[in-house]
């Protein structure tokens, strides 16, 4: 399965990769920033996305409304911090599926990923 | 961390390089938003920016970082939303968590790489003083356990919320057993909920936010008539079981901030169960109550959100296009092109050998051919070359950045009023001398603004503006990079300088007071010249300055000030583009080859003897009108190797100068012959001759001999000397 990874931080990037191999999912490409996201996401193939929220260029969130607008259907998984309750409200009320809480440990991604699965 | 360690190295190495840069650009951030407090583009890319390094250093096990980062970002956030105001206090407190936050990433390298001792600050107080800030530390989360007395494990579930399975009603009854409660959530799903991206099964994860979902069924709706069956509504209402962490309210107040659902929420606790107050109509969007409800777009929803796009500085924004390589790599890299350099001479010297023995034959045919591929290797190697210097090549804005900060500190703590500008950032020279570059830098800004710039009271008196300058300014002159620093402040006074310098000893004062204005200023450069004790007695001058003059040295530059009392000051660096690989003149004195750098020769002249000159103690020549000192280069460095010494000397009656200038001042060098003009790839020298006067470095030739390379401005000095 294909997954779209899009946040600003390579070393999150990296650590997400290296959980994501972990749990058995190694098909993976980056983006740096929401628009980079959209771009990769035209390219195709994409088949879940996990997003950071804050982010240069397009954040997370208006990411992710983007993508709904065009794709209802597509999982899409949230990463942020103990951001605040009305802000992950939002992110869900914009289309994001779920979210998880950094730092998290393979076996909550990989619970959270079933999750959207499922 | 439990169990999740990231033991590979480079991931550490990854968030150094990361969080160094966030912190950069912080500091940036920060002296804007002290001008323009409340800008909510600048608040942002801060929060940004403290925010990736909370991120990652929670997945890196540093929990000192990700605390700190963590109140430091909820400050941030608090600003950002207008929750609290950019006050100078809050900005000091930010200032000071930023640069306990650099302290503890610096500690991770420090021990990643081992080198060092890990500074390893004590961040209790400065948590502490940050939570007061925010108004004290968060109140305990709101239990809501032992709210009453006598447990009672009947659960009344109301109807409306259907049937539960015994597992699930046992799991509730022993919540509420313990005191505690359970919050019961019906959503009724309005049809407009249909197109938008809100998918209704994300509530599921929402209830993580307030508790633990405990369990989630769901209801088909009380019947209604065939025609709404065939409607687009929903026929089944969702229903959350949370056991909250947080009051049932605030579990309602977060569920109510969903659109296009109708939420009621029953409180099943020790006491039976309560209905909590039916949400208000502002909120909620009765079903059935308007006709063609306009689905508000989830963007416009989130207005916050929405002022989150981002259009502060950020170094992501170009670099999509880069890649990060380690310095070691680089280094290793340049190494062996700097071999390859090396090679390249030994080749040409071999093909130099041939074509002069071998003109006749077949022999010589293969002679041309390997002529040409020596040439075109050549051609290649320079070209790797200048890749490799062009790679190592940064903007000195990477060192300039931190100075507005540094500059600011020190001018709150004096009291004065300094502005920086800086010119020519983008100037870029070798990475390996930009780290070297910046103590001196420092150095001196720091002097700049303690000794250099007036108080604004003797500013006025003195009938200048009250706000003082300091300019940082850097540029390429030829192979060098030229870094000043200018201030406008009270200058160096040549009078007191050559007093204090006949005071220490340092020279008779017949010499002192025959010195130029400009040569006495620059013997704040000398050893021994001050101390940080006496230097405030004098000017204020010179504090460490003969360690600036010796670490620029090292890097084969050097430096020197000019100033006019009263008007202000310049230092200037003059420092080569790279250290490791220069365009030097080779020539022989006393038995040895020497290098000087390509940047410090003037020109070359064959001087017939009968005109030198001897003046006392020194032999001049008369170059084109202008007198000028020469001397022995073997003489000079005591390298008078008694044997040979006659052996490569001229035998004829003209003696090879090379004429070498550097800091404004000229003098010549009597050498036994010129060689050539070739690159040098520079290695240090061995610890034992390291200390050699006026030398700085070695390099070995293409026939394998070891070059010693001079150091022309430590040459001029000893020379000076030789003459007192």
């Amino acid at each position: 399965m294909k997954i779209l990874i899009v946040d600003d931080s390579s070393t999150m990037r990296r650590i997400i990769i290296n959980t994501l191999s972990r749990i058995g999912y190694s098909d993976v490409i980056e983006a740096e920033h929401g628009k980079a996201g959209l771009e990769k996401l035209g390219q195709g193939g994409v088949e879940m996305i996990i997003t950071d929220w804050n982010m240069p260029e397009m954040d997370g969130l208006e990411f992710v409304t983007v993508v709904r607008g065009s794709n209802p259907s597509i999982p899409i998984l949230m990463v942020t911090t103990n951001a605040a309750k009305e802000d992950i409200v939002a992110a869900l009320q914009a289309g994001v599926n779920n979210y998880v809480v950094k730092p998290f440990t393979p076996d909550t991604l990989k619970e959270k990923i079933e999750s959207l699965l499922g | 961390m439990s169990d999740f360690s990231l033991d590979d190295p480079s991931f550490y190495e990854d968030f150094l390089v990361e969080a160094q840069e966030h912190f950069e650009l912080t500091e940036q951030n920060f002296l804007v938003l002290e001008s323009n407090p409340g800008d909510l583009e600048i608040l942002n890319a801060i929060f940004r920016s403290v925010h990736t390094i909370k991120g990652a250093s929670g997945f890196l096990g540093l929990a000192k970082v990700q605390a700190l980062a963590h109140i430091g970002e909820n400050i941030l956030d608090d600003l950002r939303k207008g929750r609290m105001n950019v006050t100078p206090e809050v900005m000091e407190l930010l200032f000071e968590t930023i640069d306990t936050l650099k302290i503890l990433v610096n500690d991770v390298g420090v021990t990643l790489r081992k080198q060092g001792t890990a500074e390893d600050p004590d961040t209790t107080g400065l948590l502490q003083r940050l939570e007061a800030l925010r108004g004290g530390p968060p109140a305990a989360t709101a239990t809501p356990a032992a709210t009453t007395g006598a447990p009672s494990a009947s659960l009344q579930i109301p109807a409306k919320l259907g049937n539960l399975d015994p597992t699930n009603r046992k799991i509730m009854e022993d919540v509420i057993a313990q005191g505690g409660v359970i919050v019961a959530i019906k959503a009724e799903l309005s049809p407009e909920i249909m197109g938008t991206a809100f998918n209704p099964l994300s509530m599921l994860p929402m209830a993580d936010l307030v508790g633990k979902l405990i369990h989630s069924s769901h209801v088909i709706n009380s019947p209604t008539d065939l025609d709404a069956f065939e409607s687009a509504a929903f026929h089944f209402d969702l229903v959350l079981y949370i056991q909250p962490s947080e009051s049932p309210e605030t579990v309602k107040k977060v569920f109510d901030s969903v659109k296009n659902v109708r939420m009621e929420y029953f409180v099943l606790g020790p006491d039976g169960t309560q209905e909590l107050s039916p949400p208000t109509a502002s909120i909620q969007v009765p079903v059935a109550a308007i006709p063609s409800p306009v689905v508000e777009s989830p963007v416009a929803a989130t207005p916050e959100a929405g002022a989150r796009k981002q259009a502060a500085p950020d170094k992501t924004d170009k670099g999509s296009d880069t890649i990060r390589v380690s310095q070691l790599k680089l280094d290793a890299f340049m190494n062996t092109v700097a071999e390859l350099i090396i090679c390249k001479t030994m080749i040409s010297h071999v093909v130099e050998r041939f074509e002069v023995e071998i003109t006749e034959g077949p022999a010589a045919e293969l002679v041309k051919e390997i002529r040409k591929s020596s040439v075109y290797l050549d051609q290649v190697s320079k070209e790797i070359q200048a890749s490799v210097l062009g790679i190592r090549m940064v903007p000195v804005k990477t060192i300039f950045s931190k100075f507005p900060r540094m500059l600011r500190d020190l001018a709150k703590a004096s009291g004065k009023k300094i502005e920086l500008q800086m010119i020519g950032e983008d100037t870029e020279i070798d990475k390996s001398l930009i780290e070297e570059l910046s103590d001196p830098l420092i150095h001196l800004i720091r002097n700049s603004a303690d000794h250099g710039v007036e108080s604004p009271e003797a500013r006025l008196k003195a009938g200048k503006s009250e706000v003082g300058t300091v300019i940082l300014r850097a540029r390429h002159e030829g192979d060098s990079v030229l870094v000043e620093i200018e201030d406008d402040g009270k200058g160096i006074d040549p009078k007191i300088i050559r007093a204090k310098a006949v005071e220490k000893g340092l020279l008779s004062l017949e010499r002192a007071e025959a010195m130029s204005d400009e040569e006495a200023i620059n013997m704040i450069f000398l050893p021994g010249f001050s101390t940080a004790a006496t230097v405030t007695d004098i000017s204020g001058r010179g504090v460490g300055m003969d360690v600036v003059r010796s670490n620029v040295r090292r890097l084969n530059g050097h430096v020197a000030v000019q100033s006019v009392v009263g008007k202000g000051s310049i230092f200037t660096m003059k420092l080569p583009l790279t250290l490791a690989i220069i365009d030097a003149l080779l020539m022989r004195s006393g038995g040895q080859v020497f290098a000087l750098p390509g940047t410090a020769v003037e020109e070359t002249l064959l001087v017939t003897k009968d005109l030198v000159s001897h003046l006392t103690r020194r032999k001049a020549i008369n170059l084109r009108g202008e007198v000028l000192g020469v001397t022995q280069l073997r003489e000079l460095l005591n390298f008078n190797n008694e044997e040979i010494a006659g052996q490569g000397a001229s035998q004829s009656d003209e003696l090879p100068v090379v004429v070498i200038s550097t800091s404004g001042k000229r003098m010549g060098l009597i050498v036994d012959s010129f060689i050539r003009r070739q690159e040098m790839v520079i290695k240090p020298l061995a610890p034992y001759l390291a200390s050699l006067p006026g030398i700085s470095g070695a390099s070995v030739m293409g026939d394998g001999g070891v070059v010693l390379i001079l150091d022309p401005a430590e040459l001029m000095t000893l020379a000076v000397q030789e003459a007192l």
